[in-house]
């Protein structure tokens, strides 16, 4: 039996290639922030416990690589997430466009009732701006999605689009509980749909 | 303490004796690229020095280094992965543990990477860039740091044939079936950390960088990773699976002594394994190759592909398993005879005495100095002085030092006569 937490959330972060999501997990995982951080290739995860409302949560937040090609790889990691940020970055209007995309590939491989939040990222870079908050809260609620700006840089809001997340997952599982005896789903490649043979095989 | 330093004393001895080996291998006609390889598979140390490096990779690879035309910066042009180049690059270069001096060379260093793959993308545009595929130049950037071309050259060739299942395709199709590869050859090898793989729910796809970046992206250590590059470019294509397999063998009584053994537990212990400082990356290699002689990559495929795999393997898509490929080379010049023949070729003049002496001093004092023209010198706009000096110099002939001469005593013998009449002049 483990007594270690209450809860164990898988999270996962996707987004383009270069908007800063390895960025943003290294700010809530290890509140650090580096200029010389390298590319995800594949997919990492880091480990962060939290108190909320009383619990202990164990988050544990994947990371993957933003190109394209890598999406075969990255999307069999979906169907175990609880919740599943996309990130883009505000200074980039095709790392936006493309969020439809992200959002496409979430309705094709994770859970249903997966939470999502959108996230725009170097909020701090401001006169670089090409995407205005309000343009972003608007295509964030037609979908129904919680919103926030982020700065791993200077760590602006990125602890509060974690716990945002967590609470939300946390408040579904009051109805479908998912806790450390029962192990949660289980964020396995080979639970995926359309798990690697099969993906292999209709590329 | 002093085991210790006999330990290093000898270690010492023995990379000057590998040094000496390899040194008579290379000026050896032909050299034995077989002897070369078989080293770089079983011997520590591998080619050991870069110095080495920049001499053999090129004669692995099977082409001449003196013979490198066009320059490869007329490719370079913008392409389709121009910016997720410049993204990849812009974060490169930082995670090896470098000297101060190489690490102020960043900045160059980075260009010329960028100007790598946008060239060998621009070259061929049926070509798709990865991530990961820079880590890769990344190393040749820093190891052959001699000639760019060169470096081009080298790169180029993994890119289109080691790399050739994920450079000439769009996706990881045939990745994916490669890396299911990993846990039935280490289950061939050791049933019992292939079932804790199979146990955990583990997938392949944790040593997914270790193989499409050949440890450059996960491994810390640049001399350890040219180490691994000289075996990679020894050996088959599909030799990174094995030795990824032997890392994680290697790594078993950790695995074992691991708290919980559930996928992410065991997924974070294998992806942190080659950035151990003190990865015993001869033992790896050994084995490695140990796994690849017993269950060499056709059979190792036959048996545990898929029908997806395998089907491609039958109509040779698999770019792995063409292997020897055209240009593979069993033996090749020495670089003495390879030179010898482009001063043949070339026609070049027997230099003189002067000459090779004032391009010996040029040389040491770092200025590149042009081959000079077969015959007369074009006439360009000179300075006076040059052409004064020139006439005086020591280098230049007896004759033209006596024109000279001649005219300075003729000038100060016209001055003399003016400066004895003028006081004459004045008194009058």
């Amino acid at each position: 039996m483990n007594a270690e937490y209450d809860y164990l959330f898988k999270l996962l972060l996707i987004g383009d290639s270069g908007v800063g999501k390895s960025c943003l997990l290294l700010r809530f995982a290890d509140d650090t922030y580096t200029e010389s951080y390298i590319s995800t290739i594949g997919v990492d995860f880091k480990i962060r416990t939290i108190e909320l409302e009383g619990k202990t949560i164990k988050l544990q937040i994947w990371d993957t690589a933003g190109q394209e090609r890598f999406r075969t790889i990255t999307s069999s990691y979906y169907r175990g997430a609880h919740g599943i940020i996309v990130v883009y970055d505000v200074t980039d209007q095709e790392s936006f466009n493309n969020v439809k995309q992200w959002l496409h590939e979430i309705n094709r491989y994770a859970s249903e009732n997966v939470n999502k939040l959108l996230v725009g990222n170097k909020s701090d870079l401001e006169p670089k701006r090409v995407v205005s908050t309000e343009t972003a809260k608007e295509f964030a609620d037609s979908l129904g999605i919680a919103f926030l700006e982020t700065s791993a840089k200077n760590s602006t809001n990125v602890e509060k689009a974690f716990l945002t997340m967590a609470s939300q997952i946390k408040a579904r599982m009051k109805t479908q509980p998912v806790g450390p005896k029962t192990g949660g789903t289980k964020l396995t490649a080979s639970t995926a749909v359309g798990g690697p043979g099969a993906s292999s095989g209709c590329c | 303490m002093s085991e210790n330093g006999a330990g290093a004393k000898s270690s010492k001895c023995d990379i000057a004796q590998k040094i000496k080996v390899i040194q008579a291998l290379i000026v050896q006609n032909p050299v034995p690229l077989d002897e070369l390889r078989s080293l770089a598979l079983s011997s520590d140390g591998g080619f050991i020095s870069n110095d080495l490096r920049q001499v053999i990779w090129p004669k692995l690879l099977g082409f001449n280094r003196f013979e490198l035309r066009p320059p490869f910066q007329n490719y370079v042009a913008r392409n389709q992965w121009s910016d997720q180049i410049s993204r990849d690059v812009a974060r490169s270069l930082w995670h090896y543990r470098l000297p101060q001096a190489k690490k102020r060379k960043r900045g160059g260093r980075r260009r010329l990477l960028a100007d790598m793959v946008n060239a060998l993308m621009a070259k061929d545009s049926t070509l798709h860039y990865y991530q990961g595929l820079h880590d890769v130049f990344s190393v040749f950037v820093l190891v052959l740091t001699e000639d760019p071309d060169l470096c081009f050259a080298v790169a180029e060739r993994v890119a289109l044939f080691f790399m050739g299942d994920f450079t000439r395709r769009s996706d990881f199709s045939v990745l994916i079936p490669l890396l299911d590869l990993l846990i039935p050859l280490i289950e061939a090898f050791d049933a019992d950390v292939g079932s804790c793989l199979r146990a955990c729910g583990l997938h392949a796809y944790v040593c997914l960088p270790w193989v499409i970046a050949w440890w450059a992206h996960d491994c810390h250590d640049l001399a350890m990773i040219a180490r691994l590059f000289d075996a990679f470019l020894s050996a088959p294509p599909l030799f990174p699976i094995y030795v990824a397999a032997a890392l994680i063998l290697e790594g078993k009584s950790d695995l074992f002594a691991l708290e919980s053994r559930d996928f992410s537990a065991v997924h974070r212990f294998l992806s942190r394994l080659p950035s151990q400082p003190d990865l015993p990356v001869e033992a790896i290699l050994a084995r490695a190759h140990g796994m690849l002689q017993a269950f060499p990559p056709a059979k190792l495929v036959q048996s545990q592909g898929s029908p997806f795999l395998r089907e491609l393997a039958r109509s040779r898509e698999v770019h792995g398993l063409n292997f020897p490929p055209p240009w593979y080379q069993r033996e090749a010049l020495p670089d003495w005879i390879l030179l010898e023949n482009r001063r043949r070729r070339d026609k070049r003049v027997v230099r003189s005495k002067h000459t090779r002496e004032r391009r010996r001093q040029a040389h040491l004092a770092g200025v590149s100095m042009p081959a000079p023209p077969a015959k007369s010198p074009p006439e360009g706009p000179r300075a006076f002085g040059d052409r004064f000096w020139t006439y005086v110099s020591p280098s230049a002939s007896f004759a033209s030092t006596l024109v000279a001469c001649a005219a300075l005593v003729g000038c100060m013998a016209v001055i003399l006569k003016l400066s004895e009449r003028k006081p004459t002049g004045s008194t009058s």
